[in-house]
């Protein structure tokens, strides 16, 4: 049998765009999709995401997610981040890593890791990874 | 599959007491494999079972009796149960940011008074430039956490160069007990990460043992336990803090006491079931 969780998405927001309606989208995003959660529990995911800042020191201001999604939940993924400003996303499929959708412009034909992705957030914003 | 010479070169009497398994232990507390897939859950509710590599982990069942399941209601912080990992057995793998927890904050009281426990964790760690967080229990007080948490630094940084904390239940004074492993600790491969803390008339004991053999190092601190501080969740995969995992968890074992030395090989010995090989103590 194979899984329905067969992409992987890295995703950041701005902090400042971690507002309860955000929280409630991408709640919504992963429980009306089949989760098996409800949308208060998803709507926690950024309390638990990877922060970045300029400096390395907080305050944070970008929080960024690695998560498993189902392909139906891929799309109402990517409309929520397209809504906001400065907010990047890229779909891998989960073994393979194989880049297959990302709104950083870059071409997919590539293997892009979550160390990878850290690495794009810090040429394009200068975020670097806070760790506490 | 485990080398055949590794295994005929460990001493006469190195195995596991005949049948051993961790349910042995009086002081058991906490049993976790990922081998059994019917201890995995897709859903933090206990309802839907893990099937298939690659699907989502929301529980993770404790096989001790004790029923200290651990738990997670956020897809994006789930683990992804993965086939044919350590040996052709399966794990659970954490990704940035992925943690299991156990919300019952007074399950844990014993690694916050004082008490002695002894931990157990099977895992892969790679190699990569960041610091691991594997296990995390404390009360969140900046000025001096009580609880208990294991981080393993692998930056690059001179000051953070392959250095193991355990943070544990400590009155004042410093803010981690740790100790430098230099080049010691696991690294791209399985092995045990076993932590024994013992709270002795003179102070308390701390001794990390990287798949057995000797204790490195010993941290002896004469310092008197905190007792009655509140306890907290209990997380795997993550430190409580930023730290998280980003590797493999094959298996888990608490105990509320500090593990003599027999039991400790004989633990030790049972996880040679993964590809991994114990040295006696």
């Amino acid at each position: 049998m194979t899984t329905e969780w067969a992409w992987k998405m890295y995703l950041i927001i701005r902090e400042v765009d971690n507002t309860t309606d955000s929280q409630r989208d991408f709640g919504e995003a992963f429980s009306d999709n089949g989760s098996g959660e409800t949308v208060a529990n998803e709507a926690k995911a950024f309390d638990y995401s990877t922060r970045f800042s300029s400096d390395g020191n907080e305050p944070a201001v970008a929080l960024a997610i690695n998560t498993s999604v189902k392909t139906n939940m891929r799309q109402a993924i990517k409309d929520i981040i397209d809504a906001l400003t400065s907010a990047r996303y890229i779909t891998v499929d989960y073994d393979t890593e194989q880049m297959i959708s990302n709104n950083f412009g870059l071409a997919n034909n590539r293997v892009v890791t979550w160390d990878d992705f850290v690495g794009f957030i810090a040429s394009e914003f200068g975020l670097i990874v806070i760790e506490g | 599959m485990q080398d055949l010479l590794t295994v005929l070169a460990k001493p006469i009497g190195a195995v596991a007491a005949a049948g051993f398994t961790p349910a042995d232990l009086a002081s058991l507390v906490v049993w976790r494999k990922a081998d059994l897939i019917t201890s995995l859950w897709t859903d933090s509710a206990r309802s839907v079972q893990v099937a298939s590599d690659g699907d989502a982990v929301g529980a993770w069942d404790d096989l001790s009796g004790s029923e200290y399941h651990v738990i997670q209601s956020s897809s994006p912080a789930k683990g992804t149960y993965k086939t044919g990992i350590a040996g052709g057995l399966p794990i659970v793998r954490y990704a940035a940011s992925d943690f299991l927890e156990n919300l019952t904050k007074a399950n844990w009281r014993f690694l916050h008074d004082g008490s002695d426990y002894t931990i157990f964790f099977v895992v892969y760690l790679n190699d990569a430039d960041i610091r691991y967080g594997l296990y995390g229990n404390f009360d969140g007080n900046a000025s001096g956490q009580i609880g208990t948490m294991l981080i393993w630094d692998n930056r690059s940084a001179s000051s953070r160069i392959d250095r193991a904390q355990v943070l544990t239940a400590k009155s004042s004074g410093s803010y981690y007990l740790s100790t430098a492993v230099d080049n010691t600790w696991l690294s791209d491969e399985f092995g045990v990460v076993a932590i024994r803390y013992e709270n002795g008339a003179a102070g308390f004991d701390l001794n990390f043992f990287n798949n057995g053999g000797v204790a490195s190092p010993a941290v002896d601190d004469t310092g008197s336990p905190q007792a009655g501080d509140a306890s907290d969740d209990w997380r795997e995969g993550n430190s409580g803090t930023v730290a998280s995992l980003a590797g493999d968890i094959a298996e888990v074992i608490i105990c509320n006491i500090a593990l003599p030395d027999d039991d400790m090989n004989n633990v030790g010995n049972y996880l040679e079931r993964w590809p991994l090989t114990w040295t006696d103590i």
